[in-house]
C-alpha cells in the first residue's frame, strides 16, 4: 500500500472518530456538551481536516527521507526518529491552538456572555473545552501512530514480523554515580593530606571540586589499569544481551584506533575502538536471568605503537550500556505515544489558562517560551547536583532577612527548573526510536506529573482566573 | 393579534431589587475611565414587563450585565429574586436574549439548543421536546439543521429567544429584543412577551424602539448618564391634562365640521382633526398573510406559534 493510501485512510479514520464522538449522544453535563461544541468547531471550521490532513500527508513522505543503501535497522530508527517529531510538533501546536483560539474567539466574539450567563457556564468552559482539545488530539493521534507503525513495516520489508521487533532496557553502570559518602570521604582524606589547601576552602567549594574530580576518575579509563563496572537489574538478565560503548579518545586523538579488552568474568575479548564510535560486545549466554553481572575493562591503548594514548574518557550517561532486551518495540511506541498525548493535554490546559487574561497572540508566544524553556535539557540538569548536609553548620548570615528572600527565590526557581526537567524526561520519541523500552511506570509518571498535577492546576487557575473576570465588556468598550 | 399588556397582573414581590449601585470601568493601571452608572436605584416586580430606556451610553447594558452576574457592581446593592446575581441558583432562574446575537455560527440551530439546555441542566428527558417546542414558536422548525451562520440576523433572533427560554427562566432579560427583527418578528415577539406576562413572568427589556416599548411594557425607566432620570408606568409617564384624543367611526363631513364648531366655540383649541389611517405595519402583515396563503415559499422564518407548554411550569415568587 502506497504511503498516500495510507495517508488517505488515516484521514477517514480520523474523520470517523470525530463524527462518532460528536453525533452518537453521550449522557453528560455541561463538560460533555462544551468538548462537543468544540470537536464541532474544530470540525466545521475545517481545522481538524486541514491539520489531519497535512500530519499525515507529512507522513506519507518520510519514505522519501531515507537513504536506500542504508542498513535496514538505520531505515527503521530514522522513520521512527523524524514520524514522531513530525507528529508530536504538529500536534502539540495544535492542542495550544486549539485552546487558546477557542478561548480567545469566545471572549472576541462575545459569546462568553451567552455562555457564563448559563449555570455551569463558568465552571464547565474551561474543563469542557480541555476535553474536546483532548479528544480531537487522540483522533489524530491514533490513525497517526498506525500510519508510522505500518509504513516502519514497509521500509524495513518486515511488516508482519515487525511486532516481535524487541525493545530493550539501558543500564548505566553504577561506578558513573558519585554518592556524597563518596565526596565527604575525599575531602576527609585531601584535608588530612593538605591542610593548607583543602582546609582553607570554603566547604562548598570543596566539595564542588571533589565531586568533579572522582566524576572525571570514574569517567576515565587509564591504559593498562583494569577497571571493574558492576551493572545491576532486578529482572534478571535475558538472552541478547550487550554491552554497549562509545569512548572518547580526547581531541587530540580522535582520529586514532585503540584497544579495549572486556572481561566477563573470566572471558576476555579485545575490541578495537575509534573516538566517539559506538561498539558492542555480547553478554554470554551463561549470566542469563542475573541480577548482578561485573564488567572488568582495560584501556590497551593506541592500535599504532608509534602512538601513546595514556587514558580514554566516558563522556555522557549514554557512554557505557548494558542492553537488555525488554518488552517489545510496538508496545514502547505506544506507551511513548500515551506520553505524547498527556504532555498535549498539558499543552491544552496551560493555552486555557493564559488564554483567560491574554488575547492569542500573546498567549502563544507565551506557551512558546514554555516549550523553549522546557526543551532547554541544559539547564535543565544544572540543579541535579546534591546539596544535601551544606546547612549542616549554618552560617550566622544565613538568617537575614534578605538572604532568607533571596534563598526562597533561588528555591523557587530551582523547583521550577526541576519540574521543567521532568518534561524533557518524558519526551520519549528518541529512545523508542533507538529501541529502547519505554516503561509503564514512565507512563505513570507522566500521567501523575504532567497530567495530573500540571494541567490540573492550570486548568484551576485558569477557572479560577475566569470566575474572577468581568465578561460584559464584549468588544465595545 | 396584538397584546396589549396593561399592568394588571403585577404583584408586589420584588424580583429585582437595585439601590445606589455604581460602576466605573478603570484602564489597566486601575484608573478610572468611565463611571457608566451613578446611583442608581430600580425594583422590577413579579409578573411586571418592565422597560429600561435611555440614548447610547446611558447605561441600560451596564445595569443589564451586573444583574446578570457579567460584571462587577463598583459599590451599592443588587438582588435579584432576593440573592446577590451571579450565584449559580440565580443564573439558572435567568433567561437572556444579548443585545448581538453572539452565537455559534458553526452550530444548527437545534445544537444551539441543546448547548443552551446542557448548561442550563435541562433534564435529558425533556431536551428534546422543549426544543421542538421552541422551534416551532420561533418558525424554524424548518431551519433547525441549518447552522447559525446561515440564518438572517432575524432568525438569529429568533434562535436567541428560543434559547432563552429553553429552562423556563422567571425572570427574562431582553436587550434589543425587536432588533434586526422584521415587522412579522416584532409584532410575533411582542406577543410572546406578552403571554409570558401572562404567565407570571417578568420581563426585563431593554430597547430603543420606544413605540415597542410603550405597547407591551407595564412600567419603564429611563436613564441618562448612569442615573436614573425617571420611572413610572406607562400611562403615568405619557399622561397629559392638557390633551383629550377622539376615536370615533366615520361621523361624515357635516357632522364633523359642526363638532368643531361646537368645541371652538366653548373656547377649546383643536389641535388636530383628520380621516382615520391604518399604521404601516399593519399594511405590511396583511400584505405577508396574503402571500403566505396564496402559497408563495420562503427559506426564512415561518409563522410562529404560540408560546409552548412548558413555559410557567416553573415556581413564580409570590
Amino acid at each position: 500500500m502506497t504511503p498516500f493510501i495510507l495517508a488517505f485512510l488515516a484521514w477517514v479514520m480520523m474523520a470517523l472518530v470525530v463524527q462518532v464522538a460528536v453525533r452518537v449522544p453521550v449522557p453528560g453535563g455541561a463538560v460533555v456538551a462544551i468538548s462537543r461544541t468544540l470537536l464541532i468547531e474544530i470540525w466545521r471550521r475545517g481545522v481538524l481536516p486541514i491539520c489531519g490532513g497535512i500530519l499525515f500527508l507529512g507522513l506519507a513522505m518520510l519514505p522519501w527521507i531515507l537513504d536506500d543503501s542504508s542498513e535496514e535497522s538505520s531505515r527503521l530508527q530514522t522513520i521512527l526518529d523524524y514520524g514522531q517529531i513530525w507528529i508530536s510538533s504538529v500536534l502539540l501546536l495544535l492542542s495550544m491552538w486549539i485552546t487558546s483560539g477557542s478561548l480567545a474567539d469566545e471572549i472576541v466574539t462575545g459569546r462568553m456572555r451567552v455562555l457564563v450567563v448559563h449555570r455551569h457556564g463558568k465552571s464547565a468552559l474551561l474543563p469542557g473545552k480541555w476535553l474536546g482539545s483532548v479528544l480531537a488530539i487522540l483522533a489524530l493521534l491514533v490513525p497517526a501512530t498506525a500510519m508510522l507503525w505500518m509504513l516502519s513495516g514497509q521500509v524495513v520489508d518486515r511488516s508482519t514480523d515487525l511486532f516481535g521487533e524487541p525493545a530493550y532496557e539501558l543500564v548505566q553502570p553504577q561506578i558513573m554515580e558519585v554518592s556524597r559518602e563518596e565526596v565527604e570521604s575525599y575531602v576527609a582524606l585531601q584535608k588530612l593530606e593538605d591542610p593548607a589547601g583543602w582546609g582553607a576552602l570554603d566547604r562548598d567549594k570543596a566539595y564542588r571540586i571533589a565531586r568533579s574530580r572522582i566524576e572525571r576518575l570514574s569517567h576515565s579509563l587509564v591504559q593498562g589499569v583494569p577497571m571493574d563496572y558492576h551493572f545491576q537489574y532486578p529482572g534478571g538478565l535475558s538472552e541478547g544481551a550487550v554491552l554497549e560503548f562509545r569512548p572518547s579518545l580526547g581531541r587530540l586523538h580522535r582520529s586514532e584506533r585503540a584497544r579495549l579488552r572486556v572481561q566477563f568474568d573470566g572471558t576476555s575479548k579485545d575490541v578495537v575502538i575509534r573516538n566517539s564510535v559506538r561498539s558492542q560486545v555480547e553478554v554470554p549466554d551463561r549470566f542469563r536471568g542475573d541480577q548482578e553481572i561485573v564488567v572488568t575493562m582495560e584501556f590497551l591503548g593506541a592500535v599504532s605503537e608509534e602512538m601513546r594514548i595514556p587514558s580514554m574518557n566516558w563522556n555522557g550517561s549514554d557512554a557505557l550500556l548494558l542492553r537488555i532486551q525488554e518488552g517489545s518495540l510496538l508496545s514502547s511506541l505506544i506507551r511513548s505515544q500515551l506520553l505524547l498525548w498527556i504532555r498535549c493535554g498539558f499543552v491544552a490546559a496551560l493555552g486555557l489558562m493564559v488564554s483567560t487574561f491574554l488575547g492569542l497572540p500573546v498567549a502563544t508566544l507565551l506557551v512558546l517560551c514554555f516549550f523553549i524553556a522546557a526543551a532547554g535539557g541544559g539547564f535543565a540538569g544544572a540543579f541535579d547536583e546534591n546539596h544535601e548536609g551544606s546547612h549542616s553548620h549554618p552560617d550566622p548570615r544565613d538568617q537575614e532577612p534578605s538572604r532568607v528572600i533571596i534563598d526562597l527565590l533561588a528555591g523557587g526557581g530551582e523547583w521550577i527548573v526541576g519540574q521543567l526537567g521532568d518534561w524533557n524526561r518524558h519526551v520519549t520519541g528518541s529512545r523508542v526510536a533507538a529501541g529502547e523500552n519505554v516503561k509503564i511506570a514512565e507512563v505513570y509518571s507522566g500521567f501523575t506529573r504532567i497530567g495530573l498535577i500540571w494541567a490540573g492546576l492550570a486548568l484551576l487557575l485558569g477557572t479560577w482566573i475566569n470566575s474572577r473576570k468581568e465578561h460584559g465588556l464584549g468588544v465595545d468598550r | 393579534m396584538s397584546v396589549k399588556v396593561k399592568p394588571d397582573n403585577r404583584q408586589d414581590v420584588e424580583v429585582i431589587r437595585v439601590r445606589g449601585l455604581r460602576k466605573v470601568f478603570r484602564d489597566f493601571w486601575l484608573r478610572p475611565r468611565v463611571e457608566a452608572l451613578r446611583e442608581v436605584d430600580l425594583t422590577i416586580y413579579s409578573g411586571e414587563v418592565f422597560g429600561l430606556l435611555g440614548p447610547n451610553g446611558s447605561g441600560k447594558s451596564t445595569t443589564i450585565q451586573i444583574l446578570l452576574g457579567l460584571l462587577f457592581p463598583s459599590a451599592g446593592e443588587v438582588s435579584v429574586l432576593g440573592k446577590p446575581p451571579a450565584t449559580a441558583e440565580i443564573k439558572n432562574r435567568i433567561g437572556y436574549l444579548p443585545e448581538d446575537s453572539v452565537f455559534y455560527p458553526f452550530l444548527t440551530g437545534r445544537e444551539m439548543l441543546d448547548l443552551s439546555a446542557s448548561l442550563a441542566k435541562v433534564a435529558d428527558s425533556q431536551r428534546k421536546g422543549r426544543i421542538e417546542d421552541l422551534l416551532e414558536m420561533v418558525g424554524l422548525q424548518d431551519a433547525g439543521d441549518r447552522e447559525i451562520g446561515d440564518y438572517s440576523k432575524g432568525m438569529q433572533r429568533r434562535i436567541g429567544i428560543a434559547q432563552a427560554l429553553i429552562h423556563d427562566p422567571e425572570i427574562l432579560i431582553l436587550d434589543e429584543p425587536t432588533n434586526g427583527l422584521d415587522p412579522l418578528g416584532v409584532r410575533e415577539m411582542k406577543d410572546w412577551i406578552g403571554a409570558l406576562r401572562q404567565r407570571g413572568k417578568t420581563v426585563l427589556i431593554s430597547s430603543h424602539l420606544l413605540a415597542d416599548v410603550e405597547q407591551i411594557c407595564d412600567r419603564v425607566s429611563i436613564l441618562y448618564g448612569g442615573k436614573v432620570q425617571t420611572t413610572g408606568s406607562i400611562e403615568q409617564i405619557l399622561a397629559r391634562d392638557d390633551r383629550t384624543l377622539w376615536v370615533t367611526s366615520n361621523p361624515g363631513e357635516d357632522l364633523l365640521a359642526e363638532a368643531r364648531r361646537q368645541i371652538e366655540k366653548s373656547g377649546i383649541e383643536v389641535v388636530s382633526m383628520g380621516p382615520g389611517s391604518r399604521s404601516l405595519e399593519d399594511k405590511f402583515l396583511e400584505t405577508v398573510e396574503a402571500a403566505r396563503e396564496s402559497g408563495e415559499k420562503t427559506t426564512g422564518a415561518g409563522i410562529g406559534a404560540k408560546l409552548p407548554a412548558f413555559i410557567g411550569q416553573s415556581k413564580v415568587p409570590r
